[in-house]
């Protein structure tokens, strides 16, 4: 609390105190007379008397100084020595937007903070850094206090995750060129799992000072598009809602497009636990050229059924999904023929499949002219080599089986294993999403190494396995390419592995449709990315403009590739990619993080094997001396309202 | 049934007392006390020389024998004495423990029957805003259960403020001649005391006045403490005050002030001044303190 904030607390008391009269018990006398004419004589002979008459007077004035000196925030010196150097962090993720008695948690750490700025003493040296999911210098290494509390001020809101070890690490980097640094952690303390953090860093000077408390919340912890595999097509929408307080809570999930209402349900969430609702959403209309994005939004429900109020923690209470579009993909199977591939194209939707012997490709292909390559004739959307490659590189994105892709610039040339193991995998890749590659078997396989060119997404210990490669032609949108390093009718893949037709429909939804289509949702934190989709030679067009939520516009150019990168999307709502009139993609932006929707703030960072507790106070505030003038100057108050009651003199 | 004021056995040791007046009084009638006026008394009082007209019985022979002039024996007129007691009964009158009036009443029922005794006119009269009579004058033994009937019936007033002056010009008013005059008071007036002392002072003849300045001893010695609101009485002013230590060293000092003030304003107008309290025995009172102060003997 601050000390304007007792003051004025103590207002309401001293109006209270004026309204009260002393009780005083009444007793029947036969005259005043006497008495009054000692109280009189008591007064006229007293000594001091001119003090006397004014002694109201002197109380009041010695309340308001003391009142004053409050507010001037005096502080004790000896608890505070010059000359250190501090690094305040403070948290703005998402998490910190939580009301708490009427003020949000960074509200808290910012008054935290300023106390922390107003306990400097001569030659002690600040700086702030904010961090979320992204950590940035507030304000570098100063003395100057203004210019410090400016700084801190100025820090807002966000709807951002938080990653600590991120910031850390900058902090630590930092304080490598400091001598005894001091770093205080304000925030609340809802930081996820920092255990893998550095022994230099988990070294560091730590004080967590933690503004939160636990609340109540019922967030949207998961939420996706999915697409049934199967003949029937059916897209289902899907939200993990669950229940973060200590009660059982009735909420309503609404799916709605463009505001308005398309699906609703109820469900009731025991204390701590978490319900999955799905709604089939094949039959709601997207007509070409408008939006295609739902949102999910969640109420809390009464016991009669009324609506409450949102919980405090609303950013986690909608979400947003965008659609894929449908398309048809024709596929061409370049090989001899493969069952196992055939079957698994089945799975991937509306797709076309052609299918022709190597040669018979080789012979489709246009002959160039003069400083041309060869181009097929026409366009598929995607082209799988199996066990043979092509001469020349292919203008249509494209999956080798067990070959080698023609022309690999940057990559060093594959070596073959036998019974390679498998070891890691890109989990953030789309194509491995939903993917298992283990107990998988291999006779042989080639193995790329790793290298800026290629990206290898399944490894062993010799290399990779499956990756991607990029073909770029000056002036045109790349050409995306996933190697099978193996022969799949050598391995058990296809056979004892439920991941291989999930490997095909993943691959051919990356590589035939746009990124930002295949990504149907999108979390604060993360950079939009727009990847068009081209046809063969296409040539790479002109910038457009991100418009978030909030109507801020930000243009962008696109990169040699063609894709255009957003900064850090840190609103939640659908961002959109215009160019002039054209809208040219949706992004579905959603909090969905279960670390930040769980508010209840860790009593201490667990970093492996140091914890450290967190406190929910600065030590310095105890050398402030404000709230003893505070209370002096209500004790005199006190003393003039008694000696205005008594009317006589002790 | 009331307790009577006074009990037989302290009625019957008033018989033995009489009314002293310092001064000689005139009276109306014929009385056993010696007059200022030359009268028919036996007891001598002086010569004078004879003049034309006098009566010739009163001439002394023997002197007349010596010297050849004619001398007159004068000898003192026997009259009568009046009494007038006037009693407060101003609701402050009522206070203390035991209560003022009660000790007030007590006073002026042993003088008046002192006085009916000794054939003096007594009259009593009651005042708080107002004087009224009470009783008489009346004199003579015979009289005497009347004044006790009357006195033990007095009861002060329940409301009105003390105001002094105006009863004591009812007084003066009135007009009566020469006696003895018994104030009984507590002077609680916030007019103040001189003014009304001064009017007993200008009635008629030579009047002997005697003041009672009676107070209850927690008037004079309060037994209060704490925080509180005193409440006057007769006119309901509030006074707050939190007793301490000075504030009742103060109040004592203000008692003693005030009964200085009057004291020294009656020495200096003749007035006799006899302040008592309520917890003094009234018998000793009469009996033992008002016969050294030479009002009765």
């Amino acid at each position: 609390m601050t000390p304007v904030w007792w003051l004025l607390a103590l207002i309401p008391a001293l109006v209270a105190l004026y309204f009260l009269k002393l009780k005083r018990q009444d007793v029947a006398v036969s005259s005043t007379y006497l008495w009054k004419r000692s109280m009189e004589d008591l007064h006229v002979n007293s000594p001091f008397q001119r003090l006397r008459r004014s002694v109201l007077f002197l109380l009041q004035l010695v309340a308001l100084c003391l009142l004053i000196l409050a507010i001037w925030k005096p502080r004790c010196d000896r608890t505070v020595r010059g000359g250190r150097d501090l690094i305040v962090l403070i948290d703005h993720s998402a998490s910190m937007n939580v009301r708490e008695g009427g003020r949000t948690r960074l509200e808290l750490a910012r008054a935290h903070a300023l106390s922390l700025v107003d306990s400097m003493a001569v030659g002690d040296r600040m700086q702030v850094l904010r961090f979320s999911s992204q950590t940035i210098v507030q304000q570098s290494l100063t003395s100057d206090k203004s210019v410090l509390e400016a700084s801190v001020r100025a820090i807002e809101s966000s709807s951002l995750p938080t990653d600590l070890s991120q910031a850390l690490s900058i902090v630590n980097s930092m304080a490598a060129t400091l001598d005894g640094v001091e770093i205080h952690v304000i925030g609340d303390g809802c930081y996820g799992d920092v255990t893998s953090l550095p022994p230099e860093v988990k070294r560091l000077d730590l004080r967590f000072v933690n503004t939160g408390s636990p609340v109540d919340n019922v967030g949207i912890t998961e939420a996706d598009v999915r697409c049934s595999l199967g003949r029937d097509r059916v897209t289902e929408v899907f939200a993990l809602v669950e229940n973060f307080s200590g009660e059982e809570r009735t909420v309503s999930v609404t799916l709605f497009r463009d505001d308005v209402l398309k699906r609703a349900t109820e469900v009731t969430l025991p204390s701590g636990k978490g319900e999955s609702v799905v709604f089939d959403v094949s039959e709601i209309e997207m007509p070409a050229g408008e939006s295609r994005v739902l949102g999910l939004e969640i109420d809390l429900v009464g016991p009669d059924g009324e609506n409450m109020e949102a919980d405090g923690f609303p950013d986690d209470d909608r979400a947003f999904l965008g659609v894929p579009a449908p398309r048809t993909n024709s596929v061409l199977l370049v090989g001899e023929g493969n069952v196992f591939i055939e079957n698994a194209l089945l799975y991937v939707p509306n797709t076309t499949l052609e299918k022709m012997t190597l040669a018979d490709y080789e012979a489709t292909l246009v002959e160039p002219g003069d400083g041309e390559s060869s181009s097929e004739p026409r366009r598929w959307n995607l082209i799988v080599f199996d066990r043979g490659g092509p001469r020349t590189p292919p203008r249509s994105p494209a999956i080798f089986i067990g070959c080698k892709p023609p022309s690999l610039p940057g990559v060093a040339d594959p070596k073959m294993v036998e019974s390679p193991v498998y070891m890691d995998k890109d989990e953030a890749h789309p194509v491995n999403r939903f993917m298992s590659f283990a107990n998988i078997h291999i006779e042989e396989s080639l193995v790329y190494e790793p290298s800026p060119a290629f990206h290898a997404l399944i490894e062993s210990e010799e290399g990779g396995l499956i990756g991607t490669f990029t073909y770029r032609q000056e002036g045109e949108y790349p050409v995306r390419v996933v190697v099978v390093g193996f022969d799949i009718t050598r391995s058990n893949w296809p056979i004892h592995h439920h991941s291989f037709p999930i490997f095909f429909v993943n691959a051919v939804t990356w590589l035939g449709l746009t990124d930002t289509e295949s990504v149907r949702r999108w979390r604060t934190g993360q950079s939009l990315v727009h990847s068009p989709v081209t046809g063969p030679g296409e040539t790479v067009r002109g910038g457009a403009t991100f418009v978030s939520p909030g109507g801020e516009e930000v243009s962008v150019r696109p990169d040699r590739g063609g894709s255009m990168v957003s900064g850090v999307a840190d609103q939640i709502g659908v961002y959109r990619l215009r160019r002039e009139s054209d809208l040219l993609a949706e992004f579905p932006v959603s909090l969905i993080d279960r670390r930040e929707s769980r508010l209840t703030p860790a009593e201490e960072i667990d970093m492996g094997d140091i914890k450290i507790s967190t406190r929910t106070r600065l030590d310095f505030e105890s050398s402030a001396l404000w709230h003893w003038f505070a209370l002096a100057g209500f004790v005199f108050l006190l003393i003039e309202w008694y000696v205005y009651n008594r009317r006589v003199y002790i | 049934m009331a307790q009577k004021l006074l009990d037989d056995e302290f009625i019957a040791r008033l018989e033995k007392l009489e009314l002293v007046s310092r001064k000689v009084l005139a009276g109306t009638f014929k009385g056993e006390r010696r007059s200022r006026r030359r009268g028919h008394s036996t007891e001598f009082a002086d010569f004078r020389p004879y003049v034309h007209g006098d009566d010739l019985r009163h001439v002394d022979w023997n002197i007349y024998g010596r010297l050849d002039r004619l001398f007159l024996k004068v000898f003192l007129e026997e009259e009568d004495l009046r009494l007038d007691i006037l009693i407060d009964a101003s609701p402050s009158m009522k206070f203390g423990e035991p209560d003022k009036f009660t000790y007030a009443k007590k006073i002026a029922t042993a003088l008046g029957y002192i006085g009916l005794v000794n054939q003096d006119r007594v009259s009593v009269g009651a005042f708080s805003t107002r004087l009224q009579s009470t009783f008489g004058p009346a004199r003579g033994r015979r009289q005497a259960p009347r004044l006790l009937d009357a006195m033990q019936s007095l009861e002060p007033e329940t409301e009105g403020s003390t105001d002094l002056a105006r009863s004591c010009k009812d007084y003066t008013a009135q007009g009566s001649r020469g006696g003895i005059l018994v104030f009984v008071t507590d002077f609680f007036d916030r007019v103040g005391f001189e003014s009304a002392l001064r009017y007993l002072l200008a009635s008629p003849g030579a009047t002997e006045v005697f003041v009672f300045h009676v107070l209850s001893p927690q008037e004079v010695e309060p037994d209060l403490k704490g925080d509180v609101r005193l409440v006057d009485v007769e006119d309901g002013a509030t006074s707050d005050v939190t007793i301490s230590a000075p504030l009742l060293r103060q109040y004592r000092k203000t008692v003693e002030s005030f009964r200085h003030d009057i004291r020294t304003f009656c020495s200096a107008r003749g007035i006799s001044y006899v302040f008592t309290t309520t917890d003094v025995p009234f018998d000793e009172l009469v009996l033992s303190y008002l016969r050294r102060r030479g009002l009765v003997r």
